[in-house]
């Protein structure tokens, strides 16, 4: 209640004093980001280790643009304007790294990012499609994926495009990040309740600390996250094929989302109009959601959909261990999603609990508050997200926690949509 | 008894070695230098040592898996039979290093200085050695699979009976190389300059010579099948016309020599 009133009356402000007050909050966000660049810039410029208690510099322009994007959801502000102040905010406090773009950047070889590197250099270098995992260790003498696919591809085209694995890229890939966050945002403000908006932002925001970890860690799931919110944001503007072509391409990113995109497309598919459009839709999805196929089988001669490393925590021998091994687990990851790990230091703990909580907060909120009719759907999206990632998924915490919980709440605008609308704009396809 | 006293006495001296051993890393770890001082054997991982001073220091057999040492200097340092895994040490002073052995899986030496060093039979695959100078560098039997030496000086460097294939040898200056018995199967020379480069006899199977420059390069008796000199420069080069016909375009794949990466570095 107490916000309510604050909002109405910043609402009850005159125009120009609104600006004002906007205006100051983007200069002291900006002042304050240009002060810690400067201060903490040092500690980056000794260490090029790509992820780090020394790359803390980095956060900074998702700090300063966080902060102030707080502030347009919590006063009802955010427009496009602002998302064009956002973006330049960002753009200004990144060139102030500009002395340390092409700073070289490395991973520890053996983890996931430092094989994601060897694949992408090697891509390049060699000129083939052929995703090279036998460079990585786990894929000694195979052909086919082991790691995750989709990523190296994009991280050998950012090379491409910049020249090299540097500084510049990783804040390129958060520009990236939040260019699609804003987008999405933009979009999901039209498509929910101002309330519901509201939360779904707060979370967002929270999480912006852990995507930034993410991205200059070097790891995939940025990637998958900003596939999904270009691919909500495409469907409620009406871009049914563009959204379906992204939707496809998420599990070329992290197959642990596999069952999550053909659970939408099915969604999709349902609440189409009878007809063409539907074939269309199905047939762009399979057609690129079988990549991993196509390369398997050229340079594999295999076929195979899915990679061969799998965190496995299943104790397999028989169904009383299987079940034990679920429950176990089930246990043990439970707090994963309150943000708790025992064995990361405290600052990873600080990044998770800023959204973790929250996030398995609002992921049960909603369960009750969709409409009767999504809720099924809804119900059926958060178990076939996050149910793999307690299986399998393991390393980096909470890459899963951020994802999962981010995928299923960037989907209600999605799920919550007006049924005769979404079948008015798929059946123009 | 004596046997008895003897075997003490070795043990005690080898408690004692191995006390120096941990002191000197403790040394290492809290000043970030350590000249001359006895490392070897020492095993630690992804712990950093940024411009670390480690002149001279023996670090024999030490295990440094994904340890970073940019802009370390190590000059003169041993590293025989030593785990650089991994290891960053971008811009690193390598000079007269002596690595012979040594396990350089994933090793990023982009823009250090091995000149002089002793690289025989070093395990390169897959490591990162752009803008490396490895001038005068000992490099006989080295293992290169996957190397990336992307503008490193070789000059004057021996890679004698090496195994360098796939190899990225992108804008290599590698005249004076000396190539004697080592084996260039499927390695990328696009666009290097291989000018007068003596390559008699030798197996450039598969190899991609797109856009290098050949012109003066001895090439009699190379065997040439697969081999891609499509846009290469070739004019006074010594090579038959049946050897080119043999030579296809379109380079053949590589993909068969990945498979043996990983046993390079069980090695």
């Amino acid at each position: 209640m107490a916000s309510t009133v604050k909002i109405q009356s910043f609402r009850n402000l005159a125009y120009s004093k609104q600006q004002v007050f906007l205006g100051l909050a983007y200069a002291i966000a900006l002042i304050a980001g240009v002060t810690l660049i400067i201060w903490l810039k040092p500690l980056l410029e000794a260490n090029d280790l790509a992820c780090g208690k020394h790359v803390i510099a980095l956060f900074v322009p998702f700090g300063s643009v966080g902060l102030v994007l707080a502030l347009l959801v919590i006063t009802d502000s955010f427009s496009k304007f602002h998302f064009l102040y956002l973006v330049l905010l960002y753009v200004v406090l990144m060139l102030l790294f500009a002395d340390l773009f092409f700073n070289p950047i490395w991973h520890y070889y053996f983890d996931d990012p430092g094989r994601y590197s060897s694949y992408a250099h090697f891509i390049l270098a060699e000129g083939t499609l052929w995703g090279g995992d036998a460079l990585g260790g786990m894929g000694a003498n195979t052909g086919h994926y082991v790691d995750q696919p989709g990523f190296r591809y994009f991280l050998a085209l950012m090379i491409k495009i910049l020249g090299g694995e540097h500084r510049l890229m990783q804040l390129s890939n958060m520009l990236i990040y939040l260019v699609a966050l804003l987008i999405f945002l933009g979009v999901a403000r039209d498509s929910l309740s101002r309330n519901h908006f509201t939360w779904i932002a707060a979370f967002l925001i929270l999480s912006l600390p852990y995507a930034a970890n993410n991205i200059l860690d070097g790891l995939s799931e940025w990637l998958a996250v900003t596939l999904f919110f270009f691919f909500v944001s495409l469907i409620i503007r009406e871009r049914v094929i563009a959204a379906v072509v992204l939707l496809a391409l998420i599990p070329f990113v992290r197959q642990n989302l596999l069952i999550t995109s053909v659970l939408l497309v099915a969604f999709l598919a349902i609440t189409l109009a009878k007809g063409k459009g539907r074939l269309i839709v199905i047939a762009v999805f399979i057609g690129i959601l079988c990549l991993p196929i196509y390369h398997n089988l050229y340079y594999a001669g295999e076929f195979r959909l899915l990679t061969t490393n799998r965190g496995n925590h299943i104790d397999w021998n028989s169904f009383s261990t299987v079940m034990q091994s679920i429950f176990n687990l089930v246990i043990w990851k439970s707090v994963r999603y309150l943000g708790y790990h025992p064995h990361v230091d405290y600052l990873r703990t600080i990044v998770a609990v800023l959204f973790a909580p929250l996030g398995t907060g609002l992921l049960l909120y909603f369960l009750f508050r969709i409409r009767s009719s999504a809720r099924y759907w809804y119900l059926a999206l958060a178990a076939v997200t996050v149910g793999p990632t307690i299986l399998f998924g393991w390393g980096y915490f909470p890459r899963f926690v951020f994802t999962t919980q981010v995928i299923v709440l960037t989907a209600i605008p999605l799920l919550n949509r007006n049924m005769k609308v979404t079948q008015k704009m798929v059946s123009q396809v | 008894m004596r046997l008895l006293i003897s075997l003490v006495a070795v043990c005690l001296f080898c408690v004692e070695l191995d006390a120096l051993g941990n002191e000197d890393i403790d040394v290492l770890r809290s000043s970030g230098n350590c000249v001359n001082c006895q490392l070897d054997g020492v095993e630690i991982e992804k712990e950093e040592f940024i411009a670390a001073d480690l002149r001279g220091a023996n670090l024999s057999s030490v295990n440094f898996e994904s340890v970073n040492l940019q802009k370390a200097n190590l000059t003169g340092a041993k590293l025989n039979y030593a785990t650089l895994a991994g290891v960053n040490c971008r811009r690193c002073q390598l000079k007269q290093a002596k690595l012979e052995g040594a396990n350089l899986f994933y090793f990023c030496g982009e823009k250090a200085d091995f000149s002089q060093a002793t690289l025989r039979a070093a395990k390169l695959a897959g490591a990162n050695l752009r803008g490396a100078n490895l001038s005068g560098a000992d490099l006989q039997r080295a293992i290169f699979v996957t190397t990336n030496l992307q503008n490193a000086d070789l000059t004057g460097a021996n890679l004698s009976n090496t195994y360098l294939g796939p190899i990225v040898f992108h804008g290599n200056l590698i005249q004076s190389v000396y190539l004697g018995g080592a084996q260039l199967k499927f390695a990328n020379f696009s666009g290097a300059d291989l000018n007068g480069l003596d390559l008699r006899g030798m197996d450039l199977r598969g190899v991609n010579f797109r856009g290098a420059d050949l012109r003066g390069a001895d090439l009699t008796g190379a065997l040439l099948e697969g081999a891609d000199f499509s846009g290469a420069l070739l004019s006074a080069a010594n090579i038959s016309e049946g050897a080119l016909e043999k030579a296809r375009i379109v380079r053949a794949g590589n993909l068969e020599f990945l498979s043996e990466l990983w046993q390079w570095r069980r090695q």
